[in-house]
Order: structure tokens, then C-alpha cells, then sequence
């Protein structure tokens, strides 16, 4: 396990490494890789000193105060929806559970766009207050779509997706109104059901980074538990697992997670769907690999996403929500067509 | 070991067991037979300590069941359910070793140090060495099962609860399942409780018979006093013939067309 570990996760920090420096140095402004590991480097104390700056300023404008910001939180939102992604899919022990398709994240959204409505998102408790409203609407979201779902007992993947596709149309039609009610604040309404990285900064990033490490930490701590979790809830009982605490922190730590990353970028779909299954295909079932992987994953796929996203048909920016739909609904698609044909024992 | 003493269980209005006694020794192999819904399996369930009891007490080992912790209660005891392991892709070992979840600390670490060769062992012993990075889900039912049955040794538990365990399985894994659990009990001397509906399996491997109706203790005792022809016609409703084998001269049911 540990080797494996240790292997592909050697392999996905190269390819995160490879896919910074490239997403970093691709844009209007075109940056050198050796510029930019070099200001990189300059930026560290201690190994900075050696290193006699022959770049131009202006690329260090742009490298630390554009792009460098909006990079990071990329790779955070990536991973944190990646790892609340896993978290939904172990707990549910359903493959097609994601914070999108749950409704979770329509639900954060909510909350957020109530919020800006009014123009209290720095009331209460300051710039913690976004975050902490779009989870107890996202929680109560996920609250909703499970009982709707739930079947004796069980939740089958059919009704699980009927209840998050009803729940993200009510939902949707919310922030709608909102929209078209809201006069000055429409773009940033507008912004929060389209998804996107622009114009973010370091504060954010910052905000949501505590969140990431300590989400990230607990739910790959349960990881083995959710590997039990796989024999079923009873099985699991019986090997001595508190099944329902289990099921508690993980729901509401992925649902943290998502409502962190809602609240600052936006409802961005399908991350947390199509890492870990990627994932999965890649080393198999077990959660203390696909875990961390799918962090890393994550943080790749959007980081990728947010490149076409702002320089395919640049100068205009197409929202990061729209470019991981086109590639996620699809793939979505896929995963139902193969759900069905598993079932069918090979026939569609 | 075991003392079950006037159990009842009640699922809201509806009553699942009702006065069960019955006091199991160490070592001992009981059968719980009797007809479908008689409460054989929620009377196991209670015992693995899952479902709590509605009135009545049920001590392990001199203590109440429901004050074990889970995971106390799981270092000791294990439950083989029939449907056994679900279609996962896990490999056979991994699967084996998730037996050890009781042992392990919140690292990962398992508590006693030879885990690996208790893994070892177990895999020589029911044959999966070869299976051992195959995903589960490409065996077949009686592979599986025995799969099954490694997870429940590595928790190297004292009592083991089996719930219909060859339900799936044709004659041949039948026989070599109890054969693996008989062994295993012989080697280790663990007490097993197994809900059993084959009543000529039964008759071969239990010590002792627990027959429920409807809830109730209708039997308990040898399989040669419990398996008469008139305690089957009063139980299941069907016209037996019950015989002697002619090897072991345990009772054995024939049954009659009506």
C-alpha cells in the first residue's frame, strides 16, 4: 500500500509541479519556465539570496499578483471538491455521489447568493461568515436530497440522482430570482452559479486553505474505515466500526469542504466526479490511495480547466463552472451508460 | 460464555423473539434451526451485539453485551453473514487483512505485531494464496465465501456467529466450508453459533440444537434428540422420514411428497 503510495503519488506531485509551471507561464502575457522558477525561488528565504534577479519586473507583477493567486486557489477548489467528491462516493458507497450531483454545492450557492443579495456577506462573524452560512445551506441541502432519496434504509443511485436533479432545479431557481431581482450585484450573483477563479487574490486563497488541510486530513484519516465501509453497513458494524459517526464526519466534513470552495469560486461541477473515478480506474478501490490521489487530481484537473477557461478564447473568460460541465456532463453520461450495462451483466 | 436469559425483542408492535433462554458453553457448536421468520437470525444479531435487546439479559463472558464497546466486542467475536462478501474489486489479501480493522490503531498500525504472518497463515490454510491479487469481484460464490471466512479468522475472534453461511453454495463448497469452520474450531477451540437451514449439515457438525418457532424456544438439546420425525412434522409442517447415516449414524431428514 505505502509503496503504491508512494509511487503514484510521486508521479501525480510531478505532473502537479509540471501543470503549475506550465498554467503559470501560459496566458496573455507569456512567461518563461526558468523566470518563473527562478522568481519562484527568490520569493523563499534562505535559497532566495543566491539568486540575482534577470527577470523584468513587470513579469513579477503578473506572476505574484495575478496569476500565483488565482493558480493556488485552482488547485485548492480542485482538491477540496476532489476530496469532498471521494468522501460523498465512500460514505454513500455510491460512485456517481459528487458535491454537484448531490445538490450540495447548489445548495452552498444559495447561501452565498442570499447573502451578496442583501449585502451582509461580512456581517456576524467578517469574511468567515460566506463560508459558514453556505455550509449550514449546503448541509441542509444534502439533509434534503438524502431523505428524499432514502429507500428502507438504502440509498439507490436512481433516486439518489432524481433527488439532487430536483433539488439543484429549486435551488437554481433561487439564485435565479436573486439575480433578477438584484440590481448593482448581479455579476457577482451571476458569478456564483457560473464558477470562477477571476479576480480572486491572495485573501481568498488564504480563507480557503485552512479549511483544505484540515478537510483533507480528516477525511483521509477515515479512510480505512470508509475501506470497511465497502463490505456494508451491518458487515462493517460487525468488524467493531462506529458506522453512523463515520457516515456523520464524513458527510458533514466533505460538505465543509464543498461549502469553502462554493464560497469562494462558485458553483464548479464534476470535479469531485470525475477525480476520483479516474482515480479508481487507476489504482483501484482503496481509499487510502484514492484519497490523497484525488487531492492531487483535483488540483490538476482545475488547474487545467481554468487554463482553457481563460485563455481559449481569450480575452473573453468563459466560466470555469461551463468548461468542467463540458467535460464532466459527458463523462457523467459515461459512467450512467456503464452503471446500466454492469447491471445488464454486459448488455446496454 | 454465552447466557442468554428470557430475551425478547420486540420491532415496534411487532414481537421478533420472546422468552429466549439458553446458556452456551466455550467450545461448544450450536445450530439454530427452524422455519423462515422465526427470529433465527435477529436471535444472532442480538448476540453480535448490533441490535439491541428489547427485555431480557444477554452476557458474554459475565458481562452484559450492551457494555462492550464495538470494537472491544469485535476483538472477540465475528459475524459471517450469508451473503458474505459484496462485489467489490478489493484484492483477496487486502480483504483478509481488513479482518485485522479491530487491531489497528487510527494509524493503521496493527496492535499485535505478527499480523503478516496470521495473514500468511490463513491464506495457506484455505488455500487463496493463489487468489491473493485477484479483485473479489472476478471469483466465484464459493471462492468468495471462503474469502469471507479468511476476513473472520484474521479477527481471530473466540466466538464466531454464522448466519446461514452455505445458503450459496453447491454441495462441494458446502461441505468444504463446514469442514474449514470444523477445523478451524478443532485447532483454535472457538465457540460457533450457526443459523443453519440445511438440517442434515446440522446434524453433522452442531453439538447442539436450538430450534425456534415464531419466536420461541421450541427445542434445545442433541441433534440426535431434536431431529425426531415428530418435532420436524410439528415445526416445518412437512412429512419427514428421518434416518440414520449409515457412516456416522447422526440423524439425517428424508423428506416425503404429500
Amino acid at each position: 500500500m505505502s509503496k503504491k503510495l508512494a509511487g503514484y503519488g510521486g508521479l501525480g506531485i510531478i505532473l502537479l509541479i509540471a501543470s503549475f509551471l506550465l498554467c503559470l507561464g501560459i496566458g496573455a502575457v507569456k512567461l518563461p519556465v526558468m523566470d518563473i522558477v527562478q522568481i519562484l525561488l527568490h520569493r523563499i528565504p534562505w535559497i532566495g539570496d543566491a539568486i540575482t534577479p534577470t527577470w523584468s519586473p513587470a513579469f513579477e507583477q503578473i506572476l505574484i499578483k495575478v496569476r500565483l493567486p488565482r493558480i493556488i486557489l485552482g488547485m485548492l477548489v480542485g482538491a477540496a471538491l476532489a476530496v469532498a467528491g471521494s468522501g460523498f462516493q465512500g460514505v454513500l458507497r455510491n460512485p456517481l455521489a459528487d458535491p454537484y450531483t448531490l445538490g450540495v454545492s447548489s445548495g452552498a450557492s444559495v447561501g452565498a447568493a442570499v447573502l451578496i443579495f442583501f449585502g451582509i456577506q461580512y456581517s456576524l462573524v467578517g469574511a468567515w461568515t460566506l463560508p459558514l452560512v453556505a455550509f449550514f445551506t449546503g448541509i441542509l441541502t444534502l439533509w434534503g436530497v438524502l431523505s428524499l432519496a432514502r429507500d428502507g434504509g438504502k440509498i439507490p443511485t436512481n433516486s439518489l440522482i432524481l433527488s439532487g436533479v430536483v433539488m439543484q432545479s429549486f435551488l437554481g431557481a433561487i439564485v435565479s430570482f436573486l439575480t433578477a431581482m438584484s440590481k448593482g450585484t448581479v455579476n457577482e450573483i451571476l458569478f456564483w452559479t457560473m464558477g470562477g477563479l477571476s479576480f480572486r487574490g491572495w485573501s481568498y486563497t488564504l480563507m480557503l486553505l485552512p479549511y483544505v488541510l484540515i478537510g483533507f486530513v480528516v477525511i483521509w484519516s477515515c479512510a480505512r474505515s470508509l475501506n470497511i465501509l465497502a463490505l456494508g453497513e451491518r458487515q462493517a458494524a460487525h468488524m467493531g466500526l462506529h458506522v453512523e459517526r463515520l457516515k456523520l464526519v464524513t458527510l458533514i466534513v466533505s460538505t465543509l469542504l464543498t461549502a469553502a470552495a462554493v464560497s469562494v469560486s462558485g458553483v464548479i461541477g464534476f470535479v469531485g466526479l470525475v477525480t476520483p473515478h479516474i482515480v479508481r480506474l487507476i489504482i483501484g478501490p482503496d481509499y487510502r490511495l484514492i484519497i490523497p490521489l484525488s487531492a492531487i487530481g483535483g488540483a490538476i484537473f482545475t488547474m487545467w480547466c481554468d487554463l482553457v477557461a481563460r485563455s481559449i478564447l481569450a480575452p473573453i473568460e468563459i466560466p470555469l463552472g461551463i468548461v468542467t460541465a463540458f467535460l464532466g456532463a459527458p463523462f457523467f453520461a459515461y459512467l450512467l451508460y456503464r452503471n446500466k450495462k454492469q447491471r445488464n451483466g454486459g448488455k446496454v | 460464555m454465552i447466557n442468554v436469559n428470557n430475551v425478547s425483542k420486540m420491532y415496534g408492535e411487532f414481537s421478533a423473539l420472546r422468552n429466549v433462554s439458553c446458556s452456551i458453553q466455550e467450545g461448544e457448536w450450536w445450530g439454530i434451526i427452524g422455519p423462515n421468520g422465526s427470529g433465527k437470525s435477529t436471535l444472532l444479531q442480538l448476540i453480535s451485539g448490533v441490535d439491541k435487546i428489547t427485555t431480557g439479559e444477554l452476557k458474554i463472558r459475565g458481562h452484559h453485551v450492551s457494555k462492550y464497546g464495538r470494537r472491544e466486542l469485535s476483538q472477540m467475536l465475528a459475524v459471517l453473514q450469508q451473503d458474505g462478501l459484496p462485489a467489490i474489486s478489493f484484492p483477496v489479501r487486502d480483504i483478509i487483512e481488513m479482518g485485522r480493522f479491530p487491531f489497528q490503531d487510527w494509524m493503521g498500525r496493527d496492535l499485535g505485531d505478527n499480523a503478516d504472518t496470521i495473514i500468511e497463515d490463513i491464506m495457506n490454510k484455505l488455500q487463496l494464496q493463489e487468489l491473493g491479487d485477484r479483485p473479489l469481484d472476478e471469483l466465484s460464490g464459493g471462492q468468495r465465501q471462503r474469502v469471507a471466512l479468511g476476513k473472520v479468522m484474521a479477527q481471530e475472534p473466540r466466538i464466531l456467529l454464522l448466519d446461514e453461511p452455505t445458503t450459496f453454495l453447491d454441495i462441494y463448497y458446502q461441505l468444504q466450508f463446514m469442514e474449514l469452520v470444523a477445523n478451524w474450531r478443532k485447532e483454535t477451540g472457538i465457540t460457533v453459533i450457526a443459523v443453519l437451514h440445511d438440517l442434515n449439515l446440522a446434524a453433522q457438525f452442531c453439538d447442539k440444537l436450538l430450534v425456534l418457532q415464531e419466536g420461541e424456544v421450541v427445542g434445545l438439546g442433541t441433534p440426535d434428540e431434536i431431529l425426531t420425525e415428530d418435532n420436524i412434522r410439528r415445526v416445518y409442517k412437512v412429512d419427514p422420514a428421518v434416518v440414520q447415516h449409515p457412516k456416522s449414524g447422526v440423524p439425517q431428514v428424508l423428506l416425503s411428497r404429500t
